[in-house]
């Protein structure tokens, strides 16, 4: 292999992939712009509803209230979002929708010694929002009402409100939130699929592409071997596959920032253990290197792009079915998952975030990812080599391939 | 001293699921010498192409063999291509890449030097009057001009050989007779060249020798005159299909 | 409308679209493989989850002075449930935990021997700790009840976990629950023990009943999602047909073919349509019934009182909304198509755009949406939130008509629009000679601004809502407007090697048009407060957010002048240079006039982000624009500019909408439209 002459084929491949349209949008501006505008959608509308919902009252109906408990309707009244009706049907009211609680007090169910006691019944639709949303008001304001009742009497038999608070309960996590490290399990799919989506358009264009242009011929007779123009190719592949999932990680990462935060509202961050890095990374790379050689091999079967794309798909699903079946908590990084290419790469990636390593299961990942790859580029190195293949001939079969190269000769 | 193109006993065999085996070259024999245009006349499915190829390392010869300035198709074939610059309507540019880019990663793919490739980037640019489109993208030029691209990328690292096939199809008259007069200047300046087509009045103004290829044979192999001389037609077409016809009465 | 050719042409497209098999495999088959997979591994995750959760026996410490107590109480508690057969606490009865003597609670949950612990803290020590910097989500995400706050001397228990550990999430859940009722169990019978009558567990009970059908109900579930799913089922399959339909045969060369055939435009457009139409339905029909299979098959497991019921009424209506929907799904890929140059390219569009498509269809997710309101003028939107109505039952026959009306305009406009882009003849011959790209300099630029004003606003909306460096007020104006829009500015002039002094307008006025400025000043201010007001009928602002907006942009301690400096001059200048000069020249040869208006001022707008602001903010755009146009000179805009927004600042009391009644608003724009004309009859024609 001569490394000059690779290099120079590299950065050719680069230098035109960098000025084609299609893959500097996919790879590189999509992830930067689309995420943001869509977080900026969602944002709005979520601002423009609640700006419509603000102007909603809850249509309650109190019935029977006790004249002990008048301060219980007094709060129900001042609040702003809640108005009294008084219908004469109103369970019909609120089958039909002019009314969203239909509220009666009734004796207390209990044989209670306990003179002001009264028990509820709240008649809703469950079906309707606003219905819904009106019965947990009133719950929520019967509960408070429980609570300072309940308060006043332990004040009047001797008990102060510190000791009737008995104790405070917090909970406190002492690594990344819960929701913040489903994030971190999901971040690994998500950058084999970016992978794949980066990487798709490279190997595409760099194989059948090029048949499509007829530039193959053009550097098949040149003065390098078929070794040297495939490596570069490969390498080229992998690149841009890199770039676009590293790309598209980050922008996610940034985008998501805003939306969790707000909708979690914990003190969420993102703790990823920096010593993490290099394993991390070295996974990326293994699986960045991983999927270019797939991608390859089936695109050297294509004549064009349309074809390229519909070999390519099923490899694409190939990919991610295992890592589903593993997002299954519980899974243990043992020896036998570590034999299985890509979902090994991944839980060696996961782990290394919750700051686990073992070992044994990453060293057999790294060999078993290392043998996939060197066996993916030789059967590569095979059909490009195929005569078939470079006159033209071939007719996109690939069951035509494979009943040619085993069963002739 | 050896000729830099000697062939042979090329043999070349295809297997086609419909039709067996098929014989595309069969045993030919020929040699070309320095500073020559070296003519290759066949129909299509003749074996021209395939015949091209071989020599071009693109196809392994089933039998037989090719020499291309010392060096063996089959245990050389980068030493071939080294020495070798081939041109076909099947080898198109790089569309995103500028001339001077174009022409730079030729001559450095070829192994030129890579100490004076920037010399010979700028001297082609300069002989094929490309200085006005050396920074533009392939992908905007016109035909012409990229035809012009081509050659220019095709002699980049100075071949010693050179092989063109059908270079003027799909170009307009005026860029066609450019295509030819570069073609002859190459010869004078010592190059030797393999030209194929099917236009014989470019055969006819071009070419030193000619050979006329059929059914995977050659029919024959000689200067026009000779060809005029042993035919009684002047015109290469006349000669063309004479050889052709007593060709298919042979088989 | 020719309808035989019509259907001759269609019945050509389905032919080509079904000889194609690869294609029909990579439709059809692929997704009947990949779908049950998925479930099956979604099925097979959470019921390995389930197990592994109830299975395990967790293992804890408690810690801090408090621990007997709370040991004890937790123990009470734990009888108490176990006599307690109410179906509530099922799942915390079968809680298992059992608790283990730790020397170090910390490292020990860390090695994972623990998977939580419970640390007392006594009430002095706990009032010392600072209080938790309250998080709370502010706006549209309520939050019910939030815990009472500790009051002084009370005790603390904090319960400490991992959260990214599965096991050590659950138990937390559980053990909190556990832990409140302890505390109210023993609360309560200290009560007892002092005189409180009867049991005040018993005390102001609640009960709830819905009157909902277990059909209602359903169709509330399903009405949410039907929509977003049908989008995503017709836009994946009517991708199939249309990546190749136009810019397929653009790429073959048989569009030409086609377009020199005595068909019209309109034809081959409908035709076209209704080949992805078509494709589109049949997919979706087969995905739907694919998913009926796995509901029979159980690999989809459906909630309890699942019943859906759809009367005739109800599934017409849908239909009636469903099909403009997918006409205008179509409508939306045959425009890719169009627009595309080849296969490659649509593939490229298809993917942002079926992205975008689908937030709409979210609306019906948001609680408490209703069809009466603007929304029913959103495309999309309006779909999904009329089909969860009508599922529920309760259609709103007037909204559902206006819904109707919008989805078909949508679609009809754009077949229009590709129409018409099957006539312009650069799209369909690629173009091999594009001057502009050739000569670079300022045609190049006249190709690039937008591209330019995409990536700034992503800059600036991406580094406002996550850089926390530059979250105060000085720093986010100083990068927005110095960095980002004056650093554009001069970038631009530097790549594409502009004449400033032509691109930035930067030319002097008749002094008339000074004094025009001067009125325009307030009475502008004037009326962008009125467009304000108007909108806000239609969509209303929250108040919280008003509140929060004004607070937000006006910091408070800020010498007058510096906030002057920073919201008036500061903007002004950056920003007439940007979009008056360098906006304004990029696209003032590609539109017409009203249309640049429009246009610029729109950008404008939007690069003020939030959606209550766009409205005014486009409006003084267009004003600036305007005036821009007429004087071929950004000064008089900066200075309008600069007038404008100190205004907001001073303006205070007296500018305040409720203390403006309509008269003051119309003799503003009196004073404001003749303030414009004293421009027009002033103004230095504009050189193209």
């Amino acid at each position: 292999m001569n490394f000059s002459d690779i290099r120079v084929l590299y950065w050719r491949e680069i230098r035109s992939a960098l000025r084609d349209r299609t893959i500097v949008t996919n790879s590189i501006l999509l992830p930067m712009l689309l995420y943001p505008v869509m977080i900026w959608l969602v944002y709005t509308g979520i601002t423009f509803i609640s700006g419509q919902n603000e102007e909603l009252k809850s249509r309650i109906m109190l019935k029977d209230l006790p004249a002990a408990h008048l301060r219980l309707k007094r709060e129900i009244e001042i609040d702003k979002a809640v108005e009294l009706l008084n219908p004469t049907d109103p369970s019909t009211a609120v089958r039909d929708g002019s009314l969203d609680a239909f509220v009666e007090f009734l004796p207390a169910k209990a044989e209670l010694a306990m003179p002001a006691n009264f028990s509820v019944r709240i008649t809703y639709d469950e079906s309707r929002d606003a219905s819904d949303r009106a019965m947990n008001r009133v719950w929520d304001k019967i509960t408070a009402y429980r609570g300072s009742y309940l308060e006043q009497e332990a004040s009047r038999l001797g008990l102060s409100k510190a000791d009737f608070q008995n104790f405070a309960i917090d909970e406190r996590s002492v690594s990344s939130d819960r929701a913040v490290s489903a994030f971190i399990v999901v971040l690994p799919i998500f950058f084999i699929i970016m992978l794949a989506v980066g990487g798709m358009h490279p190997a595409i264009d760099a194989t059948a592409g090029e048949r499509e242009n007829s530039t193959w011929e053009t550097v098949m007779t040149a003065a390098t071997s078929r070794a040297n123009v495939l490596v570069a190719k490969y390498l080229y592949v992998a690149t841009m596959a890199f770039i676009a999932a590293f790309l598209n990680l980050f922008a996610m990462i940034f985008s998501m920032g805003t939306v969790l935060a707000p909708l979690f509202g914990n003190s969420s961050s993102l703790r990823i253990p920096l010593e993490s890095a290099p394993v991390v990374l070295i996974g990326a790379v293994l699986l960045a290197l991983f999927v270019a050689a797939g991608m390859m091999i089936l695109a050297s079967f294509a004549r064009n792009y349309k074809e390229g794309q519909s070999l390519i798909s099923p490899f694409y699903i190939a990919l991610i079915m295992p890592v589903l079946f593993l997002q299954a908590p519980g899974v243990e990084f043992t020896w036998r998952v570590a034999l299985i290419p890509v979902a090994n790469v991944m839980m060696m990636i996961r782990e290394a975030f919750q700051g686990v390593y073992h070992w044994q299961s990453i060293g057999i990942t790294l060999a078993v990812e290392t043998a996939c790859i060197v066996v993916a580029l030789r059967i590569a190195m095979m059909v490009i080599s195929h005569e078939d293949f470079v006159m033209g001939s071939y007719t996109g079969s690939f069951s035509k391939f494979a009943r040619e190269r085993l069963f002739k000769k | 001293m050896n000729a830099p193109v000697v062939v042979r006993n090329l043999k070349k065999v295809f297997y086609d699921e419909g039709r067996g085996e098929v014989k595309a070259v069969d045993s030919i024999n020929f040699e070309c010498r320095e500073g020559e245009v070296f003519g290759l006349l066949g129909a299509n499915g003749a074996g021209k192409t395939t015949t091209l190829r071989m020599l071009s390392t693109i196809l392994t010869p089933t039998a037989g063999t090719a020499t291309l300035m010392g060096n063996d198709v089959v245990s050389n074939p980068q030493g071939v291509r080294k020495n070798l610059g081939f041109y076909s309507a099947t080898t198109a540019l790089y569309p995103r890449l500028t001339t001077r880019e174009t022409i730079d990663f030729f001559a450095r793919i070829n192994q030129y030097p890579a100490d004076q490739v920037e010399q010979r980037v700028e001297y082609l640019i300069q002989r094929f009057g490309l200085t006005k489109y050396a920074d533009a993208r392939i992908e905007k030029l016109s035909s012409g001009m990229k035809q012009k691209v081509s050659i220019a990328r095709t002699i980049a690292h100075n071949p010693s050989i050179l092989i063109f096939d059908e270079p003027t199809v799909g170009l307009d008259v005026l860029n066609a007779l450019d295509v030819v007069d570069s073609i002859r200047e190459l010869r004078d300046e010592g190059k030797t060249i393999i030209f194929s087509t099917h236009i014989m009045s470019e055969a006819e103004r071009l070419c030193d020798r000619i050979a006329i290829i059929h059914g995977g044979h050659i029919l024959a192999c000689d200067t026009l005159a000779a060809l005029r001389e042993s035919t009684q037609q002047h015109y290469l077409e006349d000669i063309f299909v004479l050889f052709v016809k007593a060709g298919q009465e042979m088989v | 409308m020719n309808w035989s050719v019509l259907r001759l042409l269609f019945i050509h497209e389905m032919k080509m679209l079904l000889r194609a098999r690869r294609t029909v495999v990579t439709a059809i088959v692929l997704p009947a493989l990949i779908m049950p997979l998925m479930l099956y591994a979604q099925k097979y995750s959470s019921s390995r989850r389930e197990r592994v959760l109830t299975g395990t026996t967790y293992r804890y410490t408690i810690t801090g002075p408090l621990a007997d107590r709370i040991r004890n109480l937790i123990q009470q508690a734990r009888e108490g449930l176990n006599n307690d057969t109410s179906e509530e606490f099922e799942q915390l009865r079968q809680f298992k935990f059992v608790e283990m003597t730790i020397a170090n609670a910390r490292q020990s949950l860390d090695n994972d021997a623990i998977h939580f612990y419970i640390e007392t803290i006594s009430g002095v020590e706990a009032d010392k700790i600072p209080p938790k910097v309250d998080t709370a989500p502010r706006g549209p995400v309520a939050r019910r009840n939030l815990p009472p706050k500790r009051l002084a001397g009370v005790p603390l228990i904090n319960v400490v976990y991992r959260g990214d550990r599965d096991a050590s999430s659950a138990a937390r859940g559980r053990i909190l629950s556990l832990l409140r009722i302890a505390r109210r169990n023993d609360s309560e019978s200290q009560l007892v023990a002092r005189g409180f009558p009867g049991d005040p567990k018993q005390l102001f009970s609640v009960e709830d009943t819905s009157l909902a059908t277990h059909g209602q109900v359903t169709g509330s579930a399903v009405g949410r999602f039907i929509t977003l799913f049908l989008v995503m089922m017709m836009f994946t399959g009517g991708a199939v047909a249309s990546m190749d339909i136009i810019s397929g045969e653009k790429e073959r060369g048989t569009l030409e073919t086609l377009l020199t055939t005595a068909v019209g435009r309109s034809e081959i457009v409908a035709a076209k349509q209704l080949a992805i139409t078509s494709v589109a339905l049949v997919i979706t029909l087969m995905q739907g019934l694919n998913f009926l299979l796995y509901i029979r098959l159980r690999m989809i497991e459906l909630p309890q009182d699942f019943d859906l019921q759809l009367s005739t009424g109800m599934a017409l209506t849908l239909l009636l909304l469903f099909v403009p929907l997918a006409a205008t799904i179509a409508s939306v890929l045959l425009m890719i198509s169009a627009y595309a140059k080849s296969y490659k390219e649509s593939q490229m569009y298809f993917f942002p755009v079926y992205l975008l498509s689908m937030i709409p269809s979210l609306a019906s997710l948001m609680p408490g949406v209703s069809l009466r309101s603007a929304i029913a003028f959103v495309p999309l939107a309006n779909v999904s939130v009329a089909a969860r109505e009508i599922m529920i039952g309760r259609p709103d026959a007037v909204m559902i008509g206006v819904t109707f009306a919008v989805m078909v305009l949508t679609a009809a406009y754009l077949m229009r629009a590709s129409a018409r882009m099957l006539t312009r003849e650069d799209l369909v011959v690629p173009a091999h000679f594009e001057a502009a790209e050739f000569l670079g300099g300022p045609a190049l630029f006249q190709k690039r601004v937008l591209r330019w004003f995409a990536l700034m606003w992503v800059i600036v909306f991406a580094v406002a809502t996550n850089v926390q460096a530059l979250a105060s007020f000085q720093r986010q104006l100083i990068f927005n407007e110095l960095v980002v829009m004056l650093g554009s500015s001069l970038l631009m002039l530097w790549i594409y090697r502009l004449n400033p002094i032509e691109v930035l307008s930067l030319k002097p006025v008749k002094p008339a048009v000074w004094l025009a400025i001067l009125f325009l000043i307030p009475t502008g201010h004037l009326t962008a407060l009125g467009i304000f007001q108007i909108v806000n009928v239609v969509i209303p602002a929250p108040q919280e957010m008003l509140q929060r907006f004004s607070e937000d942009v006006i910091p408070r301690g800020m010498p007058t002048w510096q906030l002057l400096m920073y919201i008036a001059v500061l903007p002004a200048i950056c920003e007439e240079l940007l979009f008056r000069g360098i906006l304004l020249s990029g696209l003032k040869r590609r539109l017409r006039p009203a249309a640049l208006v429009v246009v610029v001022g729109i950008i404008f707008g939007l690069f003020h982000v939030s959606l209550y602001r766009i409205a005014p903010t486009a409006a003084l755009g267009m004003v600036l624009t305007v005036i821009a146009i007429m004087t071929g000179s950004v000064f008089p805009g900066m200075v309008m500019h600069a007038g404008n927004n100190a205004l907001g600042v001073l303006g205070g009391d007296w500018l305040n909408p409720d203390a403006l009644q309509f008269g003051h608003y119309a003799a503003g724009m009196a004073i404001f439209a003749l303030s414009l004309w004293v421009i027009y009859r002033n103004r230095t024609p504009l050189q193209k």
